[in-house]
């Protein structure tokens, strides 16, 4: 680092279009900034990330004139790196280098005084001419990447992304919490995915068949991921595989007999509770993973009779505990279906299911059989737990859930092909049958199936029930309002997607934040749809909004090559925004130690006294050491006391 | 005084090629309608499409099209709004007179 | 009026000699064709990426803001762009067309391109617009839709990737100006197109959509009355490169004070050929219509619809937001538009609510079109196998391996298997890149050799 080489800034402060330029006079800033100590060029333009943008700081680096860049714009979140990248390619130092966002922290909750935000703009950008006149170049850190992931979550998202990965040669860990691969896909067994000829249960055998014929995957079914520590490339990870208590596969007579011995029962997840099992959980298909069943340990009273059964099962088996190193993860944890609640829509009253649960009956009996008895007419209720209204308090999903107006066509569609006399409604608000589907829309309109709209304003639909049967009562938008009561066989309310159990708890574990509709989060829709705010951690399918089967295979297969990208190189890069001790400063008082939550921070004997020692890979920069510190030994590379102090007594107005 | 060739001509001899006589055409009608409406607003300063196209002769849709790509290429730019929303219009950088 | 003289130019073509190999090429360098690229360079994969028009960018970069943040879609698309442009693992090649594809073994590709002439030097050209100032050619704008001007030498936008100009040839009159004016010497008429025989291993399409051509409703007016317009045409008057002064309706300039939304043109209509939903119009058509209140606060929007069809993450709430802006939802399908003396539109509509079929007068009419694909030109050059195309003429993909043609090593993404919103496109150009990674490496497990580029392709 060369202390002589004067520090030339250059500010660039873009218009974004006008997002920024139609709150805060752009021309204004660049004049009152130009005036600064230090500063040799002051420009604006249109869009600085543009490549045209770009090339003005290029070209004022190259020849010489700038040293030290401030560009004044949208949030860093989006261009920081892009305008690092651009100062390293004409030969600066990226670090040499400060992000004002003028829009989202200006421009855009300003609007209504233009004066004051353009005020506001100036005091920001003269923070960061503050903060530049004492910048030294920096370097990025460079680590190892493990060249393997995790992939959290055995459904249609984690076997696709884990394929990918596995086919790019990277070492892949798939750990799926339930005893067997599939998830919510190959629940939906054989009904058929419009517009697709396959279902969605021979995708799922597909990629699990795959899956196992390949070398460099390993697969950790009834298994929890009970920890995750260290940073990108260098993720700890303790995973607790559950024991199945079974030794090996038991043969067709041993299963047999197996099926009829347990006396415990539950409803089965998988059949959508539709039916019953018994604390042996049974593959609930043909092609999942594995094919050795698995003993529902809180379920099972330990009667001892299975035993008996076969010699395969030991219940004296322990969990066992396994440490991975991986470089990236990837969370596929899927969703869960609304339930709705007792008497919503009538719910918990004969004759009132869910889709899910039709989809359960139609698998489990390869017909629709309601107590007994083919329905003669059925009513589809839809929007059941999306778009709600929020109403003092109560927890709404406001969102739409995107696959059911589909989801629950394709399945009338199915219905009315094999019960041809039955009588179908559907009582919608919108029917969302976008793209493709419309013609799913079309054929169920030729098959006669009637099509009921209401205005939520005017009232959401009732269900009651009259001598044993439900009816559902409905403003339709369609026949001019008027009141129509519907005596129907069977009520199917159409549920929406809530983010599944495992997906809260993995987010609580790792820290991934959520959106507003409850679903993890993504750093940017567009620029960076699959990437959480930690790096190193990519979200797929369902886990991340209510999408279809399609659009879960796209999202998981970008999520693999985005985690390619990061860890086929085999290293990565940290930025350098550390800790760092000046060793003569320091009195080795420890109570950095006892601040730093990431353990980054320790003492040591150096020559005799006792002195602080960065990590600076563990190092995230949080600057708690920094705070406690007695002596002022330590302090935040790119983040000096001395820059801070000045940024604030620019930000308040201050300026020489 | 020797022109130095331009690459154009070399293109033209290699083709045998004469300026199409349609597009020559074409761009003289525009030139025309360009300078009448340069010269309206040289003489009467700040005009609405509206009335650019009374004191032309030229259509409105006509006169608004050639007046927004003056507008890209910085001759001419907007001024106030009327009450009932149309721009006037004033050639950039003339004085008016 | 316009000549044949790039023809003939064409006629003249030069086939240049050597090898030129890459490991994928990316046909369209809108943000699928540029998401795929990046993906795969970052992998060290060597890309080459053409694109048919003077600048990469496609339609994305036309847009005002995107739905449903509202971020604006130049601030977007212009940083992917220029990471393209400097990816040392990309070669851009632009304004170039793929004009053959010959399939002729397993992951070997032989993709014959053609570079068109721009007639200006790029290496000399400095993109200082001069000569577009003095080209005294005016023409209507394709990057506008027609709204306004463009000259025959031009540089398609402020933001175009290569920033460098172009000469319309056909639309030029050999007056010579450009050439005497430009103060960098680039012009130079005499170039020639040329063409090159690329050997990949893998291609991914990316050819994008086109709109339905409104004028096919006739009932609508579209191209008879002049205050009908398109929304990409209504995308343009929004968006920060905007063609006009402010949102001025293109009869007489006035700024509409009531303007009417038609939605479904070209979609869910059997009798255009096209029954299908195109997925994004009804987002676009909320999306502008809160802009519109933006920037004409004063403004009424009326948003004729069947249904609205806001599916996805952060959807419903962008439309329960423009309910309580203002704008106004009217179920019910539009019959006619009709022009009436005062330049105003009329729109004829079956009132769903009422019952009745009614009519409203709005100063504009905006019609929101479909999406078609825009890949006809290379279904028909792709020789030694026959790629399944649907009946509408989108990429068929297999549904279980996204991107996945029926051609082993030709992979499909963005809005040419299907219409789809930005946010899908990128995720699906992504996978694209995955699924690609993926077959690569199959290739060089069986092969053992590994990939050298032989030459980068420049001229």
């Amino acid at each position: 680092m060369e202390r002589s080489d004067k520090i030339r800034i250059g500010v660039y402060v873009c218009h974004c279009g006008g997002n920024i330029s139609d709150v805060v006079n752009v021309k204004r800033v660049v004049d009152e900034v130009r005036k600064e100590k230090g500063v040799v060029v002051a420009k604006d333009f249109m869009f600085m990330c543009s490549e045209a943008g770009q090339k003005l700081i290029e070209n004022d680096i190259r020849s010489g004139k700038v040293n030290a860049v401030v560009v004044a714009s949208c949030s860093p979140r989006l261009h920081e790196a892009t305008f690092r990248a651009a100062i390293a390619r004409a030969g600066g130092n990226s670090y040499m280098y400060y992000h004002v966002d003028v829009r989202e922290e200006c421009s855009w909750v300003h609007e209504n005084d233009k004066e004051e935000a353009t005020n506001k703009a100036i005091r920001q950008v003269r923070a960061a001419i503050a903060y530049l006149r004492h910048a030294e170049p920096l370097s990025r850190i460079r680590v190892n990447c493990e060249r393997s992931v995790l992939v959290i979550g055995g459904g249609i998202a984690g076997l696709r992304t884990a394929l990918d990965l596995a086919e790019s040669g990277l070492t892949v860990y798939l750990v799926e919490r339930t005893p067997f691969l599939g998830g919510n896909a190959a629940k939906i067994g054989n009904v058929k995915v419009f517009p697709y000829e396959k279902t969605a249960i021979d995708v799922v055998r597909e990629l699990i068949e795959r899956l196992r014929k390949m070398s460099n995957v390993a697969i950790y079914t009834n298994a929890e991921v009970e920890n995750v520590s260290g940073y990108v490339g260098n993720f700890d990870v303790t995973i607790k595989v559950n024991p199945r208590y079974f030794r090996g596969k038991p043969n067709g007579r041993e299963v047999e007999e197996l099926r009829k011995i347990c006396p415990r029962k539950a409803r089965d997840e998988f059949s959508y509770e539709v039916s019953e099992r018994t604390a042996i959980m049974f593959p609930p298909f043909n092609g999942t993973y594995p094919e050795i069943p698995a003993i529902d340990m809180a379920l099972c009273d330990k009667c001892g009779l299975c035993t008996k059964m076969s010699d395969k099962i030991d219940l004296s088996q322990e969990p066992q505990i396994v440490h991975l190193k991986v470089g990236a993860i990837v969370v596929a944890t899927g969703f869960k279906p609304y339930k709705p609640e007792k008497s919503e829509y009538g719910y918990g009253l004969p004759g009132v299911i869910t889709l899910q649960e039709l989809v359960g009956i139609i698998n489990r009996y390869g017909d629709v059989v309601i107590n007994g008895r083919r329905p003669r007419s059925i009513a589809f209720i839809y929007c059941v737990g999306s778009r709600q209204r929020r109403v003092d308090g109560k927890k709404a999903n406001e969102y739409c859930s995107r696959y059911c107006c589909i989801a629950a066509l394709d399945v009338a569609v199915a219905i009315k092909e094999f019960l041809k006399d039955v009588k179908i409604y559907h009582v919608v608000r919108d029917v969302r049958s976008y793209g493709i589907n419309e013609l799913l829309f079309e054929e169920a309109s030729k098959q006669g199936q009637v099509i009921i709209k209401y205005d939520v304003d005017e009232g959401e639909p009732q269900v009651t029930y009259i001598n044993g049967k439900p009816i559902v009562k409905v403003k339709d938008v369609l026949t001019e309002h008027m009141e129509l009561e519907l005596p129907v066989d069977l009520v199917v309310l159409v549920t929406g997607m809530e983010p599944s159990d495992g997906t809260v708890n993995i987010a609580e574990k790792l820290k991934i934040s959520r959106g507003t509709d409850g679903f993890l989060q993504e750093v940017h829709p567009k620029l960076r749809p699959v990437e959480t705010m930690l790096s190193g951690i990519f979200i797929a399918g369902t886990a991340q909004a209510p999408r279809g089967v399609g659009e879960t295979l796209a999202s998981a297969s970008a999520a693999a090559a985005k985690v390619m990208s990061l860890v086929l190189k085999g290293y990565t890069e940290l930025e350098p925004f550390v800790a760092f001790v000046d060793q003569d400063s320091c009195r080795g008082s420890g109570l950095c130690v006892s601040e730093c939550p990431y353990g980054a921070i320790v003492i040591k004997e150096y020559a005799g006294s006792k002195k602080a020692w960065v990590n600076e890979v563990l190092c995230k920069g949080c600057g708690a050491c920094v705070a406690v510190c007695p002596s002022g030994a330590v302090q935040l590379r790119g983040l000096r006391n001395v820059q801070i102090e000045d940024m604030i007594r620019a930000a308040g107005g201050a300026h020489d | 005084m020797t022109r130095r060739e331009l690459s154009m001509d070399k293109l033209k001899r290699e083709l045998g090629i004469q300026p199409p006589k349609e597009l020559t055409e074409y761009v003289r009608e525009i030139t025309t309608i360009r300078s009448k409406i340069v010269n309206c607003l040289r003489r009467d300063g700040e005009l609405t499409v509206k009335e650019i196209s009374s004191k032309t002769g030229l259509p409105e849709d006509i006169v608004f099209w050639h007046l927004m790509t003056m507008f890209k290429y910085g001759l001419v730019e907007p001024t106030e709004k009327t009450d009932d929303g149309y721009y006037r219009y004033r050639l950039r950088g003339e004085t008016h007179g | 009026m316009r000549s044949n003289i790039s023809q003939k130019i064409l006629e003249m073509a030069e086939l240049i000699q050597g090898s030129f190999e890459y490991d994928v090429v990316v046909i369209g360098g809108g943000i699928a064709g540029m998401e795929a690229s990046l993906d795969l360079a970052e992998m060290g994969f060597k890309v080459l990426l053409v694109e048919r028009e003077p600048t990469i960018g496609g339609k994305m970069f036309l847009l005002s803001k995107v739905f449903p943040t509202l971020d604006c879609a130049s601030c977007i698309s212009t940083p992917k762009m220029a990471a393209v442009a400097h990816h040392p693992n990309i070669d851009l090649w632009t304004y170039s067309e793929v004009t053959r594809i010959d399939v002729k073994g397993k992951g070997d590709f032989e993709i014959t391109v053609l570079r068109k002439p721009r007639f200006v030097n790029e290496e000399l050209c400095t993109g200082c617009g001069t000569c577009e100032e003095v080209c005294p050619v005016v023409l209507p704008k394709e990057y506008d839709y027609g709204l306004r001007g463009r000259k025959a030498a031009y540089i398609p936008f402020d933001t175009a990737v290569p920033k460098k100009a172009v000469i319309d040839i056909d639309n030029c009159i050999f007056c010579g100006q450009c050439e005497r004016e430009c103060p960098a010497g680039a012009i130079d008429f005499t170039q020639k197109p040329t063409i090159y025989k690329i050997k990949a291993h893998a291609i991914i399409i990316t050819t994008g959509y086109r709109l339905f051509p409104a004028e096919r409703k006739e009932q609508y007016g579209y191209g008879k009355i002049p205050n009908v317009i398109t929304a990409m045409q209504m995308e343009r008057l929004l968006s920060p490169t905007r063609p006009f002064n402010s949102v001025l309706r293109p009869s007489d300039g006035k700024e509409p004070s009531s303007i009417g939304y038609v939605l479904c043109v070209g979609s869910r209509d059997k009798t255009v050929g096209n029954p299908r939903c195109s997925q994004v119009c009804c987002m676009y058509s909320i999306k502008q219509a809160q802009l519109i209140l933006g920037a004409l606060p004063l403004a009424d929007v009326t948003i004729y619809c069947m249904d609205i069809r806001a599916y996805g993450k952060g959807f419903e709430e962008f439309y329960q937001k423009a309910k309580a802006m203002g704008v106004k939802f009217v179920r019910g399908r539009v019959a006619k538009i009709e022009e009436l003396p005062s330049g105003n539109v009329r729109v004829v509509y079956e009132d769903i609510d009422d019952g009745k079929v009614n009519s409203a007068e709005h100063d504009l009419v905006v019609l929101s079109v479909g999406l078609l694909p825009s890949n006809d030109s290379i279904i028909s050059i792709i020789h030694g196998a026959k790629i399944a195309v649907d009946d509408l003429g989108f990429i068929r993909v297999d549904p279980s391996a996204p991107t996945q043609t029926n051609i082993e090593g030709i992979f499909a993404a963005g809005c040419a298997t299907g219409p789809k919103d930005i946010p899908d496109t990128i995720l699906e150009a992504a996978s694209a890149a995955a699924r690609c990674a993926a077959y690569l490496k199959s290739l060089k497990q069986e092969r053992m050799i590994p990939v050298e580029v032989v030459s980068n392709g420049k001229k």
